[in-house]
């Protein structure tokens, strides 16, 4: 029933087949197959170009939308084995439980005292999934004429099971909605449905989502101890000092006019290469600019800084030192926000931590030195986008090349190498 | 069922700008009568880890809202205000009465769910007595006959279920009476017990939408549906049906009637688009001199032209 453990979780599985099949329009007749206990997604239905006026596609539709119509009729029900009461309270407008009850509340939640503060999302979540039983504040729901049973009620606390009268009213999951996102400006919160999508996409998917730090705006770090940012602004055409010094060093001294590689002594494919590399590049590695030493970029209502870390659903993971994060996420709403300038990637980028990819080439480039996630929402479709920088001169593409050539003779690259020539030459004269 | 009827006009749940339907009967009703879908994105509490199949609530388009609200069927209720003033204003007879309501919806729950139960474990009975038959049969006498066979299966099935024996039937008995004892706790989906039926009497204004709504009010006139483009890269997919049942045509765009717009746009857009058997589609609306100022009377949709762009893939 509802009251399925987070143990269960679906596998994440990155294949497009299945991301193709969250973008499709589901037919919900196919999740009368799909049982809890097995985690096999069911097929995607067969649709139709259009309509043809058959009287067998009429009744197919109608079947699909009977099925529809009851899946979404289910009642979130509480078996009192495991039924958790939570109380809003409207003034930070949050909710908090007094007795938790089952697996989700090992990643979900803040325990202070005796009360486990739930944040709005997090309350949301868990109401709409059918763990919570959310109530309304007692003391709103008290008239003037309040009769004295109703005081000894609230007395004796607000988490006391078995008698409903004794804690506020249930809340509906609208109401729900109403009071964890439609009151989140008056506490200034920052919480929108947009975010809210975000989160609970994630959470179904089994990845534990923590707030980040600048979730209710960019934080204004302090300014980095070293000089070295200033002097190397512009980064595009900065070379790293390391670098500078390694230039000065080690390579041969390069004239204003003749040739680039100068006359001398070469040991290897390599050295002739660093010779030709004349395009400086930026290093990412280099301390990032923080957003608000940037002269363009507003801070005050920019969408762009992190709003989720991210975690792998591990089974060691505790809330209270979650670790370094997997994914960061940076949640934009489709409709209002356009592509972002060159300072906000700037400093959405400087947020994310550095982190040396590992892998192929490729992937090493998609990966990127940092990354964010956009989380794109339109009108509650989420659609994930990573942005990270690419580390392209860090990938010393002619290593692999030297080594063929001026190593080892007559073997692996070298012959792909020279194959590769030939092919090129061939296309050349059937062109002709 | 699904041919419940819903009183015109029905309440759109406005929050922080966004517009939500939380009713199953309105929505199915949206969807029947009026080609809207909105996008679905609660989680099901039955099946809540996956994102395949979501639920209530129902997220609609503000231009599906403010067509709704033009067409005079539906009424935009701010919830924020609409639930303070309802939890507040609550006294203690109607709070009994709401939790007398919710308490019999609990009981009823807490019936179906041992109704259910007990059918559950009758099936997984039969099918364990199925299975000590097909495998008695299997040991010993083969040449049973098939009258032979069925008589003893019933006899068994009967022995199982009519004259059991006292160890599995005591803990079965033991917890029905608790469990019926114990009721189970509804969160309800609307509030509809709490908030007044009646829209509210200075009505929110319509909703804000982009320059697009001309085209959006257009195509949602003609009967197709429109879903938010997002995966597409475009304003909206039309479908020409249900998209439960009919793949979509279009991938639409709309604009103002002056707006410029980068050709390549019309090139990336149409190529995408034949790629997924779809065109892609701009409109908008012409403003002339006539209708510059457009007249009470006249609706979004009128006059609105509408292209369509497929690579040729000479």
């Amino acid at each position: 029933m509802s009251d399925i453990d987070e143990d269960s979780i679906l596998p994440i599985v990155n294949n497009t087949g299945e991301n193709e099949l969250e973008d499709e329009t589901q037919d919900f007749r196919f999740l009368a197959s799909f049982s809890s206990s097995s985690v096999k997604i069911p097929k995607r239905g067969e649709k139709d170009f259009e309509s043809h006026g058959t009287l067998h596609q009429t009744s197919v539709l109608e079947a699909s939308r009977t099925a529809m119509h009851e899946v979404l009729s289910q009642q979130r029900i509480h078996n009192p084995r495991t039924h958790v009461i939570g109380t809003y309270v409207p003034e930070r407008n949050m909710a908090y439980v007094l007795q938790e009850k089952g697996n989700v509340f090992r990643t979900i939640g803040t325990r202070s005292g005796d009360r486990t503060w739930l944040l709005p999302e997090e309350a949301l979540y868990l109401v709409e999934r059918g763990t919570l039983d959310c109530r309304w504040p007692f003391e709103q729901s008290i008239s003037p004429d309040t009769n004295d049973e109703d005081v000894e009620g609230e007395s004796k606390g607000v988490g006391t099971e078995g008698d409903q009268s004794e804690s506020g009213i249930p809340m509906s999951l609208q109401g729900a909605y109403a009071a964890f996102i439609g009151t989140e400006i008056n506490v200034g919160g920052k919480l929108t449905l947009e975010r809210y999508a975000v989160y609970s996409n994630l959470k179904r998917l089994g990845y534990h989502v923590l707030r980040a730090s600048t979730f209710d705006g960019p934080l204004i770090p302090p300014p980095p101890a070293s000089s070295l940012t200033n002097w190397r602004w512009p980064w595009l055409w900065n070379l790293g000092p390391f670098h500078d010094l390694w230039d000065r060093l080690f390579t041969p001294r390069r004239f204003k006019q003749g040739p680039l590689v100068t006359y001398g002594l070469y040991r290897d494919w390599a050295s002739v290469y660093r010779m030709l590399h004349l395009i400086p590049r930026h290093d990412p590695r280099s301390v990032p600019i923080p957003p608000s030493q940037k002269p363009h970029s507003n801070t005050l209502d920019d969408p762009y800084h992190i709003h989720y870390h991210v975690h792998k659903p591990a089974p060691a993971f505790r809330k209270s030192s979650p670790g370094p994060p997997d994914f960061q996420i940076c949640v934009i709403d489709a409709r209002a926000t356009p592509f972002p300038s060159l300072a906000q990637l700037e400093g959405l980028l400087a947020a994310a931590p550095l982190q040396e990819p590992k892998g192929t080439l490729y992937f090493k480039l998609k990966q990127g030195w940092r990354n964010v996630l956009l989380a794109v929402v339109d009108n509650g479709i989420v659609s994930f986008m990573r942005v990270s920088e690419a580390g392209f001169g860090e990938e010393r593409v002619f290593k692999s090349i030297g080594r063929g050539r001026g190593g080892k003779r007559g073997r692996g690259e070298r012959g792909r190498g020279s194959r590769g020539g030939r092919g090129g030459r061939g296309r050349g004269n059937n062109g002709g | 069922m699904a041919n419940t009827k819903v009183q015109e006009p029905f309440p759109i749940s406005c929050v922080s700008h966004r517009y939500l339907l939380f009713d199953i009967d309105t929505i199915t009703h949206v969807r029947r009568e009026y080609n809207m879908c909105g996008v679905l994105a609660g989680t099901l509490p039955t099946h809540p880890q996956q994102n395949v199949f979501l639920g209530i609530p129902c997220e609609i388009l503000p231009e599906e809202a403010r067509l709704l609200v033009e067409k005079g069927v539906a009424y935009i209720v701010d919830d924020v205000v609409a639930h303070k003033q309802a939890v507040s204003g609550l006294n203690i007879a109607e709070r009994v009465a709401y939790q007398k309501a919710l308490e019999k919806q609990g009981v009823d729950a807490s019936k179906a769910f041992q109704r259910e139960a007990n059918e559950r474990k009758v099936k997984a009975l039969e099918r364990e007595a199925e299975k000590k038959q097909r495998k008695r049969m299997e040991k010993g006498s083969e040449q049973l006959d098939v009258s032979a066979l069925s008589f003893d299966a019933h006899h068994d099935t009967n022995e199982l279920f009519f004259e059991p024996s006292p160890r599995p039937s005591s803990p079965a008995y033991s917890t029905t009476s608790v469990v019926t004892k114990e009721r189970f706790f509804v969160t309800p989906m609307t509030s509809h017990h709490l908030l007044s039926p009646n829209a509210p009497s200075p009505s929110l204004p319509l909703p804000e939408v982009p320059p697009s709504y001309p085209l959006f009010a257009h195509l949602a006139t003609q009967g197709y549906f429109v879903t938010p483009g997002l995966r597409f890269g475009c304003q909206y997919t039309v479908y020409p049906g249900d998209p439960l049942r009919y793949h979509s045509h279009f991938l639409a765009n709309g604009f103002s009637w002056e707006e410029e717009f980068d050709v390549n746009d019309l090139i990336g857009g149409g190529r995408l688009g034949t790629g997924v058997k779809k065109a892609l589609m701009i409109g908008g609306k012409p403003t002339t001199e006539h209708n510059a100022k457009p007249s009470d009377s006249e609706r979004a949709e009128d006059g609105v032209r509408a292209f369509c762009i497929e690579w040729a893939g000479m």
